[in-house]
């Protein structure tokens, strides 16, 4: 049979076909016995190549395994840095900030300090922003935020901001003013420094001199506010160094780091669950939570977690451990379920804990 | 993530994310007929989008260039897997309201098994093209557009798979075939009975 016809049925079939092909093919059809033969044929595959039922994929879950690839694949997006070079002057002036800082330190006492020599840094601050402090910096911080967050940096560090839009971050150097609503950055202040360079790599953040107090800059991903001298104002222009943040990726250095060494070994300080539960209708209790990583390097997996389970006096009526056999990528969380097997038993409270977990190494 | 930008960017895509996963794995395992196959090649077109997405803008708007590049991105799975694969998953079908004889379900079973294996049998291209007709129910010219061929192609292509498809399915579908089993039932409930 003529190629042609097929592709006339396979038209007239899927509803493609006008009036003439349709003419056509059912006067071809008409012709002889045989083709009609075929075109029965034809229309029998065509009806029973049916579609199947859609399946269901596992939304949840699937999104949750898709944000933390994507995420991952992000690496530190936002970043600020500023650098300096020395003159004497400035050396004066800054060891009377220091001294000040110090003074403020003892009579309020409310100050955490934490100073680097030839070691990096990595921590938390109060409102669980990262701070990554370069090699011979300082960086002073309220033990606990008032409406507004100011830290006070001398040399260099990173700062991945907490989202907060109602308490703007700020940084002070002897020299500038950095203000962000929630983002990343580094940033360089070396005591004395003469030229100040901030650099953005991505999001919204104020720079200005302290000097001058009308003097600002806006930068975005990319750009670069520099302060030449503090007599001058600041200016913006494109940032020329690429390697101007790359003391913080230097793996060699930040597993020398305290938290480097704190997350690899001990986990479970680091993960953390939030869940729920029900009983089904066998009255099995369903457990459903998130378990979260505190971590800012390490990555854990096979994290086995103890769901204890009690009456309504309190008393103890049993345990059960089982393992979330996903990967907890740092900062990020996966879900779980489980499913106890308490159905003989008339359980009023569960609840969830962290035994233990595998540190996935690089 | 603590951006705004970036923040909005994960919520759009979120958004595209769950309105969409599903069909678009139903779209590709109906041209590659693997669903572990299907649902990664839906997520590793999610995250190129995720990568592109500052070219892109993720939008809304997105969804036709998502069901675009999903057909393609099927195809391209078939053409680089092209071994003939052994099909050791039945889709389940929910019998509940059916009361069919174990025969008759096993004849219909076996049946779309042949109908899988035929259309697996079709070159990537034709199988895309016929499967984009038959089950999505598009448009030839939108079949054209969605695989970046000519209106002829899919015109001579869907004659092509039809062509093989009938040649392929022409022992089961001989009229009678389809009826005997009904028949034997028939039959044995009578003897049953006597």
């Amino acid at each position: 049979m003529d190629a042609k016809y097929w592709e006339l049925l396979a038209k007239y079939f899927s509803g493609e076909a006008n009036s003439e092909e349709q003419k056509e093919l059912l006067g071809w059809r008409s012709q002889h016995a045989e083709n009609d033969k075929m075109f029965k044929q034809a229309e029998e595959v065509w009806i029973s190549i049916k579609k199947k039922e859609d399946r269901n994929p596992d939304i949840e879950l699937t999104w949750e395994a898709l944000k933390n690839k994507m995420l991952a694949d992000e690496g530190e997006a936002k970043i600020i840095s500023i650098k300096s070079k020395k003159t004497k002057w400035y050396l004066a002036a800054a060891s009377i900030i220091v001294v000040l800082g110090i003074s403020l330190l003892i009579t309020q006492g409310g100050y955490e300090r934490i100073a680097t020599t030839d070691n990096l840094e990595v921590f938390y601050l109060p409102d669980s922003s990262i701070i990554y402090l370069n090699k011979n910096s300082k960086l002073k911080y309220p033990k606990e935020f008032g409406t507004e967050r100011i830290v006070y940096l001398e040399g260099e560090a990173y700062f991945k901001v907490k989202r907060d839009t109602l308490r703007p971050f700020i940084i002070e150097t002897e020299s500038t003013r950095t203000k962000v609503l929630g983002t990343s950055f580094d940033l360089k202040a070396y005591e004395g420094n003469e030229k100040m360079q901030l650099v953005v790599e991505s999001g919204e953040v104020e720079f200005s001199s302290k000097e001058i107090e009308s003097n600002k800059v806006v930068l975005h991903k990319d750009e670069m506010g520099v302060l030449k001298h503090k007599d001058n104002g600041v200016m913006k222009q494109k940032n020329d160094d690429p390697n101007f943040m790359n003391w913080k990726n230097d793996k060699e250095e930040l597993k020398k780091t305290k938290q480097y060494k704190n997350e690899y070994s001990s986990p479970t300080t680091y993960l953390y669950t939030q869940y729920n539960w029900k009983e089904n209708i066998i009255k099995q209790t369903i457990i459903e939570g998130r378990l979260h990583s505190a971590a800012i390097f390490t990555t854990y997996k096979n994290v086995k977690m103890r769901a204890s389970y009690y009456s309504s006096h309190g008393k103890k009526l049993g345990e059960e451990e089982f393992t979330v056999n996903k990967t907890v990528y740092p900062g990020l969380f996966v879900y779980y379920k489980y499913k106890l097997n308490n159905w003989l038993e008339d359980t009023k409270e569960v609840r969830v804990e962290i035994v233990e977990a595998k540190v996935v190494e690089e | 993530m603590d951006m705004e930008a970036s923040n909005s960017d994960l919520q759009n895509i979120e958004k595209l994310f769950r309105e969409n996963y599903k069909s678009l794995c139903n779209v590709v395992n109906r041209i590659v007929h693997d669903w572990d196959a299907a649902e990664d090649v839906v997520q590793e077109m999610f995250i190129k989008i995720w990568k592109k997405r500052n070219e892109l803008k993720i939008e809304t708007t997105l969804k036709g260039y998502l069901y675009k590049a999903a057909s393609n991105a099927a195809l391209n799975y078939l053409e680089n897997n092209k071994r003939f694969k052994l099909h050791q998953e039945i889709t389940e079908k929910n019998t509940a309201n059916q009361i069919i004889d174990e025969s008759v379900k096993l004849e219909q079973k076996e049946f779309e098994e042949r109908i899988d294996r035929a259309l697996d049998k079709l070159p990537p291209k034709c199988k895309a093209i016929f499967v984009l007709s038959r089950f999505e129910g598009m448009k030839y010219q939108e079949i054209a557009n969605h695989l970046d061929v000519s209106l002829k192609t899919v015109e001579n292509q869907m004659g092509i798979a039809l062509q093989k498809l009938r040649d392929d399915l022409k022992p089961y579908i001989s009229g009678e075939f389809m009826l005997w089993p009904l028949l034997l039932l028939a039959l044995s409930y009578l003897l049953m009975n006597i």
